[in-house]
């Protein structure tokens, strides 16, 4: 099965690179000037205190052997204890991951369900009005900070013209449902409850879309290009000269090999939100991983900062691996490796 | 007009406007294909040979800033004019072969999936089942040892051969009356090349297609053709039976392009001539080979 | 690769309006940083003291962008934010852009475990979503400009590493290089002299996609507190502080936002000019 053989090197080197990046973040962490255990307590904290926590944490050992300490804990899924929460990184994360990738998967599938589609119709009329305003659109959106689109449309939607909540994940008369998932969405959904649902999903809108904005633009910009490009080959002219319906070219037989390098170009995206869901969040006033994460780096906790980096590019390598194996699904050349048989 | 004739074109002009430009690129060309006939249109690259064909096609009308005057009348239909028409015709009246089969193949369908297409475009309701035997048998006419594993296939997974063979099957399935076939095989080997021409002089002969073959090579026309149309730089220059052109070539380009073939297939292309005024000559036509519906000479 | 000549692609670029928009923003934006000591109404705004006379007024003749809730006048920070902004994007790509080529020529041209050392490395950085990655550092850094340049700096030199290391992966096959090492040319020469020159228009065209995403990271940073502090002028900064008075002062938060727009927007869109012209793939 070359499919399974491909999953399993990508898996493979995904871990390799995780490892690496814990490597990187470490280095980073230890090897930037200053005591780490200084720099978290503050100037005000005694020399004694300093003096214990780097005996707790290890810190007075050779950066070699700290670094055996953090891959032990590492393989254990301890992540160490945050200065801050004094609780397990493990926990912490675990308790504020889920309102981020429930606000950066709905904001994905908008970069989907709108970007491609706008993509196609750019293509579908291009150099007319519809192109040209999906370019700029594309372009604009491409060229904004997430969080200058989140300030906008939440002084637009929020407050000149009322429609969307200003921010949160529930009003506070709502109750959160049962936690099982930590996904509202779900949760909702799983406790028969249609209205917290219903309410969620209201509070996910503007902030999933300026999350997704820039994405929406970058998706439908390579969609565009993609298609275009794809037009021009002569499988599709052959595909004309054989008399194939222009709705079935269209939606199948270019559309297909076209879907290819957007779907690539998806998991870049999806990084970018990532890392954009923490300016969102900041604008409305989402408890997820970026509250933590800024106010961990604030408090210089360190533990928690290099677990937080870990647990994102743990998702950004696990988004990669997930489009891999979909390119290699419609690009039958990776899934069956380049080898000829010969018929 | 006498309907044994699948192919008529008559004083056909081709513009493209670029700006306030407008470069001709046919210069008012004139030819025809009768039922069943083989006919060959001759000429280097760049000398409007693949445009007819797309002309012939309607697909090139259809494109920004091409400019057409003149007929093109695919089988009774008239290409320009009805577009509609002519779009329902392809591949079931009309159909092509392309230059290099490989590419000509989406990518990413089994041979098999795009078969199907084939056979659907060409106005044939047939369950999937029906479709993949049909295709089979195809592909079997077309001498491929093992067809239903070549539907399984892509096109990457078959040789460049085996891919035009594929092309073949599928450009005959629906019985056209005419094919256009645009340098087939010229991507390909000699060998696998020559193999090309005899399986689809094979086929045309069984299926009694009409057949215009656009080559830039006389000698690879030379058995396959029963008549030849020397094109010019957008200009007809010669048109003859193919033993005449053969015995007595008129034209100083149709000598010129013969001088420059290779004696042996072997070298791939041909030297094509250095330009000369005299290849501006005017068109000669040989002997009981004028276009219908004109005073033939 | 197949880049074009320059005479092509200007002839090319200057065919495109949007490509001139794009060239028009940069040169007002570019323009109006270099003079903001001359073209501001209020160059002492920059610093900390405003006129209190004039606090958290809208839009007017007198203020164009208003003011700040310390008096300052909006649009004079915004001037002086584009001037931090190019300078810190020019420096961080000043450093990140050949430290980035001359690995990716290394890797590329020498091959063996050169190159294996090299990607590997870029893998891991790439592997983190830069914004995250420049955060973490400036986590274990205090949050100074200087700092958040440097933060930027180290994340931002993978990206030319992996461009310039497929172009030489590409260019490599290309008949004038293998022309030159059959006539002995040294490695160094092949390099430097040989593919570098053909990487150019690629790398020129990041460069200037660059310009935007720098400024459009830093600017990110701020706005979480991570990089430029008050009272320096910085767009970043002033949108996250204006966004506390919305809507009241709306005008605090949103023309620094729409000037991020257009300068990011202006480097974009020059950039896109300049690779349709070149036809360069980036």
């Amino acid at each position: 099965m070359p499919i399974l053989r491909l999953l399993l090197r990508r898996l493979g080197v995904s871990v390799l690179v995780l490892f690496g990046v814990s490597l990187l973040i470490f280095c980073v962490a230890r090897v930037v000037p200053g005591d780490p255990a200084r720099i978290a307590l503050g100037p005000n904290a005694t020399q004694e205190q300093v003096d214990a926590l780097r005996a707790e944490r290890h810190l007075d050992e050779p950066i070699a052997v700290q670094y055996l300490y953090f891959l032990r804990d590492l393989a254990h899924g301890d992540l160490g204890t945050s200065l801050y929460t004094k609780r397990p990184v493990t926990t912490d994360i675990a308790s504020y991951l889920p309102a981020t990738l429930e606000l950066v998967l709905v904001a994905g599938l908008m970069m989907i369900v709108l970007g491609i589609p706008l993509g196609i119709l750019s293509a579908r009329f291009k150099g007319r009005w519809m192109d040209h305003l999906a370019r700029l659109l594309a372009v604009t959106t491409v060229c904004t900070p997430a969080f200058v689109w989140a300030v906008i449309l939440q002084l637009l939607l929020a407050y000149l013209w009322p429609v969307f909540p200003l921010e949160g994940r529930l009003p506070t008369d709502v109750a959160p449902p049962p936690g099982i998932t930590g996904f509202y969405l779900i949760d909702s959904l799983l406790a028969g409850e249609p209205r917290t649902f219903a309410v969620t999903a209201y509070h996910l809108v503007l902030p999933s879309l300026a999350l997704a904005l820039s994405g929406i633009g970058q998706t439908a910009r390579l969609t565009r290009s993609s298609m275009i490009e794809t037009y021009r080959r002569p499988y599709i002219e052959m595909s004309r000269a054989y008399g194939f319906a222009e709705r079935r070219i269209a939606r199948r037989y270019a559309f297909r090999p076209a879907l290819i390098p957007t779907l690539t170009i998806l998991g870049l995206d999806f990084a970018a939100m990532l890392a954009n869901a923490f300016l969102v969040e900041r604008v409305f006033g989402w408890s997820g991983l970026s509250r933590y994460g800024v106010e961990v780096i604030l408090r210089k906790d360190l533990d928690a900062i290099v677990g937080t980096v870990m647990v994102i590019a743990g998702m950004f390598l696990l988004t990669n691996l997930i489009v891999d194996v979909l390119v290699s699904v419609i690009n039958p050349r990776i899934r069956l490796g380049e080898g000829r048989a010969k018929a | 007009m006498p309907d044994d004739i699948v192919l008529r074109i008559a004083d056909l002009r081709l513009g493209f406007r670029r700006g306030r430009h407008i470069a001709e690129v046919l210069h008012g060309i004139s030819l025809h294909v009768r039922r069943g006939e083989k006919v060959a249109l001759v000429g280097e690259s760049g000398s409007g040979k693949s445009v007819t064909a797309r002309l012939a096609l309607g697909r090139l009308q259809q494109e920004k800033g091409t400019i057409v005057s003149g007929a093109v009348e695919v089988a009774g239909i008239e290409a320009t004019r009805e577009p509609a028409r002519i779009a329902a015709a392809r591949g079931r009246l009309v159909s092509m072969i392309f230059q290099d089969p490989t590419s000509a193949l989406n990518p990413v369908f089994r041979i098999g999936e795009v078969f199907e297409e084939v056979l659907r475009a060409g106005g044939q309701r047939l369950t999937r089942q029906a479709a993949r035997e049909r295709a089979a048998k195809a592909l079997a006419e077309v001498h491929i040892p093992d067809p239903e594993r070549c539907l399984d296939s892509y096109p990457f997974q078959l040789s460049g051969g085996m891919n035009q063979r594929v092309m073949i099957a599928m450009a005959l399935a629906n019985e056209p009356a005419l094919l256009l076939a645009d340098e087939p095989g010229t991507a390909l080997d000699v060998t696998v090349q020559a193999q090309t021409l005899r399986l689809m002089d094979e086929m045309t002969e069984r299926h009694g297609t009409a057949v215009l073959f656009i080559s830039h090579n006389l000698s690879v026309v030379r058995e396959f053709a029963d008549r030849v149309y020397v094109i010019y730089r957008g200009h007809i220059v010669e048109h003859g039976r193919t033993a005449q052109i053969f015995a007595e070539p008129r034209h100083p380009y149709t000598r010129a392009l013969m001088q420059a073939a290779p004696k042996l297939v072997a070298a791939g292309l041909p030297d094509l001539p250095e330009t000369s005024p005299a290849f501006r000559d005017p068109l000669v036509v040989h002997e009981g080979c004028g276009e219908p519906g004109e005073v033939t000479a | 690769m197949s880049t074009r000549p320059s005479s092509v692609a200007w002839t090319e670029f200057r065919s495109n309006p949007i490509s001139l928009l794009g060239l028009g923003l940069v040169i007002l934006c570019v323009g109006a940083a270099l003079l903001a000591d001359w073209i501001t109404p209020y160059p002492t705004h920059v610093g900390p003291i405003g006129d209190f006379t004039a606090i958290n007024q809208g839009p007017s003749a007198a203020h164009w962008f208003g003011t700040d809730t310390i008096g300052r006048d909006v649009l004079t920070r915004i001037v002086f934010g584009f001037r931090l902004s190019l300078v810190m994007a020019a420096l961080v790509l000043a450093i990140s852009m050949p430290v980035g080529v001359i690995l990716g020529l290394l890797a590329g041209y020498i091959g063996g475990w050169v190159e294996f050392l090299i990607m590997r490395l870029t893998d891991i950085f790439l592997a983190i979503p830069p914004l995250v990655l420049a955060m973490a550092i400036m986590g274990f850094l205090p949050a100074t400009l200087t700092n958040a340049m440097l933060a930027v700096t180290v994340m931002w030199w993978p990206w030319y590493t992996r461009l310039v290391y497929n172009l030489v992966r590409s260019e490599a096959r290309e008949g004038y290089v293998l022309a030159a090492e059959v006539i002995g040319a040294s490695a160094p020469h092949v390099m430097f002299r040989e593919i570098l020159p053909n990487c150019a228009p690629a790398v020129l065209t990041k460069l200037t996609l660059d310009v935007g995403f720098v400024v459009l990271m830093v600017s990110s940073l701020s706005f979480l507190g991570l990089g430029v502090q008050p009272p320096t002028p910085d767009l970043g900064s002033m949108v996250a502080d204006g966004a506390k008075y919305m809507p009241d002062a709306w005008w605090l938060s949103v023309f620094p936002a729409l000037a991020i727009l257009v300068l990011v927007l202006g480097f974009n869109l020059l950039g896109d000019g300049l690779r349709e012209a070149f036809d360069a793939e980036v």
